[in-house]
């Protein structure tokens, strides 16, 4: 409001301050800091192949029918032990009117040939914001399904300490069956020294036409 | 002669060919009909299908593949697609380009403004149009792979594919994003095979390449996509891949109906293919002393002609396939109008500057009118183009890196990747043809750094680069060293028995060299036993009494050799008439 003066604002906050420091109650604590790091590289963030990336100015990157990306996970405290209890992936349909910029195509030059499957890689196949199919093939191409919303199967544990190592990359591609706007955040849970954190990523969005 | 040897979707397997065109004309047989299809390829060919089936087995058999892990540097760049395996089949001298490839995108997400790429809807009318030996492209958006179809079961409603990587698909179960769960089906001795049923199938085929069938292919096509028929966009794709094929007959039949349809009218690219077709079946043959089929027009408009076919050259540049612009600088080369030969070159240049294969067919028609140090700075940029381009098919950088990284794994690469085919064979083109120059601006050049690199070649370099190995010699030793290579190729009839295309590329060679540089009395004069030898019959002699291009020189007022090969060309014609 025009002319209030900070003064104003500040009354009340130094009143509480006052009783926290006379009544004895402290600062509510700050969240304890996670002792992972979890993040979406963004160098590894990229469209599938034959497509590229919507630009829209109020949404930022939009990745047409799907995303290739790698989750890092790190440790950022070498002297804990952390283990990483699940991966949760959260969906969400957004009601969003497609702009003409959202329009794509898939450039099939750009769809080299292979064959094989590719080893150490999540797929994930949304039908919308509440099921999704997910795997995981491993060294050796056998295939570890997974539950819907964790990314990870039961048989995949993931943890940090000195014999196991510091840092985890987790390869992954994610598809949307769904028409429309998929956000899409993961949700790394983990537990250390009896203490369990939680950590979003940057959202991603898928768009299907 | 409108149909293709079985050219394996794997690198490394040419394989034999096909008698199918026989075959197929024995009449159909009565396959159980598909759910979905009023008519079928397969029951078109009949009993050809089981031999197509049979044949491309055994050849799976002879070259069975090492699957090697795809290394990382080139897993997302190496430029594995429908117009580059279409490329590989225009450039494999093993292959005779006698038959049409027909090769389709499938699928409502995909776009192309290049002349390369056609498109169609991917559902179930695909089932009808699968044979044995069909190259399918399979993708479920992440992961793309080709393979070849060993047999389409329409009772079953199963396809059999062909595929070496079977046993690591994508395609088994909880490894594809689209949800398909194939069989292999791994036998010991056997080539690896997948199963899929019809409604997986269709999920996950994004393309196809049909090279066998021809005119039966193509009528199936015209009743299955039949909302189709009349799409400019349709037609050209179809004629275009009729106009590809490096044979009379069918460029022929492509050319007969655009010009005989009224449909062309209000369809400029068509327009545009039906000059393409006079111009290379006709204009370009005669010198453009005749203007199209039933116009021959008076010998002074010559140069009008020549001269309206020069403008239309941007627009082929923009316009056609790359096979299409090739074959159209092999035919001006042929005729050995280098004037001409280097204006289509340079018209084309400008759209795909970094196009090797026009470089280096550039540098030849320098070599050739012997202005040697031009020649030599063309075939240079025609090698830094290439290492450019290896930068971008290798994600490393800088480019260096990309190269270095080449040279240390050519074999996988090659083995690997039918990119990588042409990548090496356009170096060795180029290099050949480097070392060529250097030695006609100076016979005292020491060209073996140039030349022992290529040494590595894994195939038959005698056979394989056949034509750039004879000018060279031709330039450095002079008829006698050129007579030997001749001697030493056809002294190895086995190197001839692999592939009726390896013939017809050494005979066509053969046959220009014996037009325009060297006579066949000389070659009889140093080696008696030359008229004996077991292929000159069939790549040579068969060549002069069929091929309206042994009188090409007569046709050709603008070309320089045309008095000299005159002489040449009547020994050769008394050469075969002879009998021997």
């Amino acid at each position: 409001v025009a002319g209030r003066s900070h003064i104003d604002i500040a009354g009340p906050f130094l009143l509480l301050m006052v009783l926290f420091i006379f009544c004895g109650i402290g600062p509510p604590p700050s969240p304890a800091k996670s002792p992972l790091i979890a993040k979406l590289i963004t160098d590894e963030t990229r469209p599938l192949q034959g497509l590229t990336i919507i630009r829209d100015p109020r949404l930022g990157p939009i990745f047409p029918v799907g995303v290739r990306t790698r989750l890092q996970l790190q440790a950022a405290d070498a002297t804990k032990i952390i283990q990483v209890d699940r991966i949760r992936l959260a969906p969400a349909m957004l009601a969003v009117t497609a702009g003409p910029q959202w329009a794509y195509a898939v450039d099939p030059t750009k769809q080299p040939g292979f064959g094989a499957a590719k080893p150490r890689n999540f797929s994930v196949i949304f039908d919308g914001d509440t099921t999704a199919s997910i795997n995981y093939v491993d060294d050796q191409l056998n295939v570890h399904p997974a539950s819907f919303p964790n990314l990870l199967p039961n048989d995949l544990l993931i943890r940090f300490d000195a014999q196991s190592g510091f840092q985890e990359a987790l390869d992954m591609v994610l598809m949307s069956n769904a028409v429309g706007l998929l956000e899409l955040t993961l949700q790394v849970s983990s537990t250390s020294a009896g203490v369990q954190y939680v950590q979003s990523t940057d959202p991603l969005r898928i768009y299907k036409r | 002669m409108f149909n293709r040897p079985i050219r394996s979707a794997y690198t490394n397997v040419s394989a034999a060919p096909l008698a199918i065109g026989v075959l197929a004309l024995l009449g159909a047989t009565t396959p159980v009909a598909a759910q979905e299809c009023k008519r079928t390829f397969v029951a078109e060919i009949g009993d050809a299908a089981q031999s197509m089936e049979d044949s491309l087995l055994q050849t799976l058999r002879k070259f069975q593949k090492s699957t090697t892990p795809i290394p990382r540097e080139v897993a997302d760049t190496a430029q594995e697609n429908l117009p580059q395996l279409l490329k590989v089949r225009a450039l494999d001298p093993h292959t005779r380009h006698d038959f049409a490839n027909f090769d389709v995108y499938l699928g409502s997400e995909y776009r192309s403004s290049s002349p390369d790429v056609f498109v169609l809807p991917r559902d179930a009318r695909v089932l009808c149009l699968l044979a044995p030996s069909t190259t399918v492209f399979l993708s479920d958006g992440h992961i793309h792979h080709y393979a070849m179809v060993r047999s389409v079961d329409y009772a079953a409603r199963t396809v059999i594919l062909v595929d070496p990587w079977a046993s690591d698909s994508f395609l088994l179960a909880g490894r594809n994003l689209a949800r398909v769960a194939g069989r292999p089906i791994i036998v010991a001795g056997e080539p690896q095979q997948l199963e899929l049923r019809f409604d997986e199938l269709v999920k996950v085929i994004h393309g196809t390449i049909t090279g066998t069938g021809g005119y039966k292919y193509l009528a199936v096509l015209d009743d299955v996509f039949n909302d189709y028929r009349s799409q400019e966009s349709y037609q050209f794709w179809k004629f275009s891949r009729l106009l590809a094929v490096d044979d009379g007959e069918p460029q022929a039949y492509a050319a007969t109906l655009l010009r005989t349809s009224g449909d062309i009218v209000g369809k400029p690219s068509l327009q545009l293919l039906l000059e393409y077709a006079n111009d290379i079946l006709i204009r370009v043959a005669s010198g453009f002393s005749i203007d199209a089929p039933g116009v021959p027009g008076k010998v002074s408009e010559t140069k009008k002609r020549r001269k309206l076919f020069l403008q239309r050259l941007p627009a082929y540049a923009k316009a056609l396939p790359w096979v299409l612009k090739w074959n159209l600088i092999k035919k001006a080369a042929s005729f050995h109008d280098d004037g001409l030969t280097l204006a289509i070159i340079d018209s084309f240049l400008p759209e795909t500057p970094n196009d090797v294969e026009f470089l280096t067919a550039r540098g030849q028609v320098l070599l050739r009118q012997k202005q040697s140090e031009p020649a030599v700075k063309q075939f240079e940029e025609g090698e830094r183009q290439w290492r450019s381009g290896l930068s971008e098919l290798i994600d490393l950088k800088p480019p260096s890196r990309a190269v270095e990284f080449y040279f240390a794994n050519k074999e996988a690469l090659v083995e690997g990747f039918e990119s990588f085919q042409v990548v090496e064979w356009s170096h060795i083109r180029n290099r050949l043809g480097y070392a060529a120059a250097l030695l006609q601006r100076d016979r005292r050049t020491q060209v073996r750094n140039t030349l022992d690199p290529l040494l590595k070649y894994k195939g038959n370099l005698m056979t394989d680069f056949f034509p750039e190995q004879l000018t060279l010699m031709w330039i450095w030793g002079g008829p006698a060293e050129a007579q030997a290579l001749v001697k030493s190729v056809l002294d190895h009839p086995e190197w001839l028995d692999e592939s009726e295309g390896l013939q017809w590329y050494i005979g066509h060679a053969l046959f220009e060299h014996l037009v325009t540089r060297q006579s066949v009395k000389d070659f009889v004069k140093q080696d008696p036993k030359f008229p004996r030898y077991e292929y000159i019959e069939s790549i040579l002699c068969t060549r002069v009494k069929n091929e309206p291009a042994s009188d090409l020189f007569i046709y050709c007022p603008t070309c320089k050799l045309r008095d000299a090969s005159e002489r040449l060309t009547n020994d050769l014609k008394s050469f075969c008439a002879a009998g021997r």
